[in-house]
């Protein structure tokens, strides 16, 4: 029997309620799949990611003494020593960005080593008045308005930076040198960050032009003393971040900071346990799934080849060979997966592209990314397609061996 | 005539947990072309057993079967088969239609596995075939909505696709009322008229008037075998 002829017959019989209720269930198993190989990957990505995020390699020196920072500077696998407050991100409006539906608001963030970024469009930051963008630049915040309670990102309000390459915006100066005064910063080029830190709506500016806009101070404390009088502390910034040359390294220089007397602490860390369980369970999941599934999948296939008993007498009877049957059988059930499997992925997209710009827009927005593990999605098609055809291969088998009188209705 | 089959000395056996079941003995038959044959017997007396060794679907357990001069025991099953594709046309008493496939399609399903017919030719032969049975105005209908003597004329019409000389029917009348019964002996008759080996196991003794060949077994034994004409 030709392809063809097979794939006529295949036609004919795909749409019964065995097949049906087969899809439906292969459908769910994928889509609970798909989306635990995703965390799995996040995971892998996240750890990636993580190790080579800058905040990661950067330490906090608590210096009370207001002390001269070239002493730190001066120990091993220091890359570099500088004001904490060049960590701190700037938010503001910004009028050259908004549209119909959300005001233009972006983050502006110090460039404290020109390397940190790797240049897409145009140039890096070379004068005062210059600022990079991100080249997949949402220069919004996530929140639809102020009252939103909702994530949300829109995906039409993504723009190409490079298109605003030679624009500028003002922003206003919260220094009170400088008493509320606009400054203009020209777009210069576009960004593509080499570490996570920044969010899809950061902009980078130069240490000088930081000083200009941010505040002079910490901030000011308000004490009221015995007296009854008030006394105002204007708190300057003095502590120090130290940014280590490899991530390996950060405890040492930690314990190198803290043997000349300074309170040092990590810019960043996290949960070791909490992170894994981002692995754990996923794993744990799609494990527990397809050894449930393997075993429905034998079932509904052999319920499948029962029911077709009488059927196979008669194929037989005139004059179909057991390889043709066996062709027909695997045929339809590797087509009722295949599609399946489509359905499912489809279901997986629309629900990975809702989940992507709600419940994780705040992932997104600082930049990490939750791709589709597509080479293990295949994989996983290519693992249940051949157990597929073992399976339907093995019931066949043991079918076709019985006495074909029986399944013709005789004694 | 020439004979197209001959069977000689054949018994068969069936193992089974606790016994073993002689189905047939000592049997000695021959078959030819452009004659009925009716074989008749009680429920158990070995007349499904002995058509499905004619039919290639058993074989013997001992005994010889020639089929055009040529002993099938020495032959592998996938050979019986296109021996069996080829020469014999089976009709089932319970008409085993495909019900995803309409009549002209399940007439069409020997046809499938037939590498002489060309694709572009099954339509026009099943519809032939199908105006031989008068059934042309029901190409298009699925099983379920054919009547009884329908389903079992499209089920002569599926077991003619490949041309064969020998067509084999197991109780074809057995789900049938009187007059679709006389409808399908008709049918049966002529095809031996043509030239074809018709072989028919019944209860119906109302088949008994079509025979050319009586065969009566009892018991796995033939205890009758005459010439009615």
């Amino acid at each position: 029997m030709n392809i063809q002829d097979n794939f006529f017959l295949v036609k004919k019989h795909f749409l019964n309620v065995n097949n049906i209720i087969t899809m439906i269930v292969l459908i769910l198993i994928n889509i609970i799949i798909f989306s635990s190989l995703t965390v799995i990957a996040f995971y892998f990505s996240f750890k990636s990611n993580y190790q080579n995020d800058v905040l990661n390699r950067t330490l906090i020196v608590y210096n009370e003494n207001n002390s001269d920072n070239k002493i730190i500077n001066n120990i091993n696998n220091v890359e570099l020593v500088e004001n904490v407050k060049y960590l701190n991100d700037i938010y503001r409006d910004a009028k050259l960005f908004d549209t119909k539906t959300l005001k233009g608001e972006i983050i502006l963030h110090t460039l404290i080593d020109k390397n940190d970024v790797s240049i897409v469009y145009g140039r890096n930051i070379e004068k005062s008045g210059e600022v990079i963008c991100p080249q997949n630049f949402y220069p919004h915040y996530f929140y639809a308005n102020d009252e939103a309670q909702n994530t949300k990102i829109y995906k039409s309000l993504y723009v190409n930076g490079s298109d605003y390459i030679g624009k500028s915006f003002k922003v206003n100066s919260k220094n009170s040198d400088y008493d509320n005064q606009d400054f203009e910063f020209k777009i210069v080029g576009t960004y593509k960050p080499l570490y996570s830190s920044s969010t899809i709506n950061t902009c980078y500016l130069s240490k000088k032009d930081y000083d200009l806009i941010s505040a002079k101070n910490l901030g000011e404390i308000t004490s009221t003393l015995v007296d009854g009088t008030t006394e105002v502390e204007t708190v300057e910034w003095k502590d120090l971040f130290v940014r280590v040359n490899n991530y390996n390294n950060v405890e040492n220089v930690k314990k190198d900071i803290e043997l000349l007397g300074y309170k040092v602490s990590y810019a960043q860390s996290y949960d070791n346990d909490m992170v894994n369980i981002i692995l754990y369970i996923p794993i744990f999941i799609v494990l527990i799934v397809i050894i449930i599934s393997f075993c429905l999948l034998y079932n509904f296939i052999k319920k499948k080849v029962k029911k077709r008993y009488n059927y196979y007498g008669l194929l037989t009877a005139i004059g179909f060979k057991n390889k043709d049957i066996k062709k027909m059988e695997i045929s339809e059930n590797s087509v009722m997966y295949i599609f399946s499997f489509l359905l499912s992925f489809i279901i997986y997209f629309v629900i990975y592209h809702i989940l992507i710009n709600g419940l994780f827009a705040e992932i997104i927005f600082s930049n990490y990314i939750i791709k589709i593990p597509g080479a293990f999605i295949l994989l996983v098609m290519i693992l249940y397609l051949s157990l597929i055809i073992i399976e339907t291969n093995l019931c066949i088998d043991r079918t076709l061996q019985k006495d074909i009188r029986i399944s013709l209705g005789e004694n | 005539m020439k004979s197209i089959i001959q069977i000689e000395t054949a018994d068969k056996k069936y193992i089974g947990k606790d016994e073993e079941v002689l189905a047939l003995t000592n049997i000695n038959l021959n078959f030819e072309l452009g004659k009925f044959y009716v074989i008749i017997g009680h429920s158990g007396s070995g007349k499904s057993t002995l058509l499905n060794i004619i039919a290639f679907i058993e074989r013997l357990t001992s005994g010889n079967y020639y089929f055009n001069d040529k002993n099938v025991e020495d032959l592998t099953k996938d050979e019986l088969t296109k021996i069996r594709m080829e020469n014999i046309g089976y009709i089932f008493q319970n008409f085993n239609l495909d019900p995803n496939l309409t009549a002209i399609e399940n007439v069409m399903l020997p046809m499938l596995i037939n590498r002489q017919i060309k694709k572009s030719e099954r339509k026009e032969k099943a519809k032939k075939l199908l105006e031989l049975v008068n059934m042309q105005h029901r190409v298009k209908h699925f099983p379920k909505a054919l009547s009884g003597g329908e389903q079992q004329r499209v089920s002569i019409a599926r077991a003619l696709a490949n041309n064969p000389n020998i067509i084999i029917a197991d109780e074809p009348t057995g789900n049938l009322d009187k007059k679709n019964e006389k409808v399908i002996l008709e049918i049966l008759k002529d095809l031996s008229n043509q030239g074809k080996c018709v072989i028919v196991a019944t209860h119906s003794s109302e088949i008994e008037k079509y025979a050319d060949n009586l065969i009566q077994l009892e018991e796995g034994k033939v205890v009758k075998n005459e010439y009615t004409r």
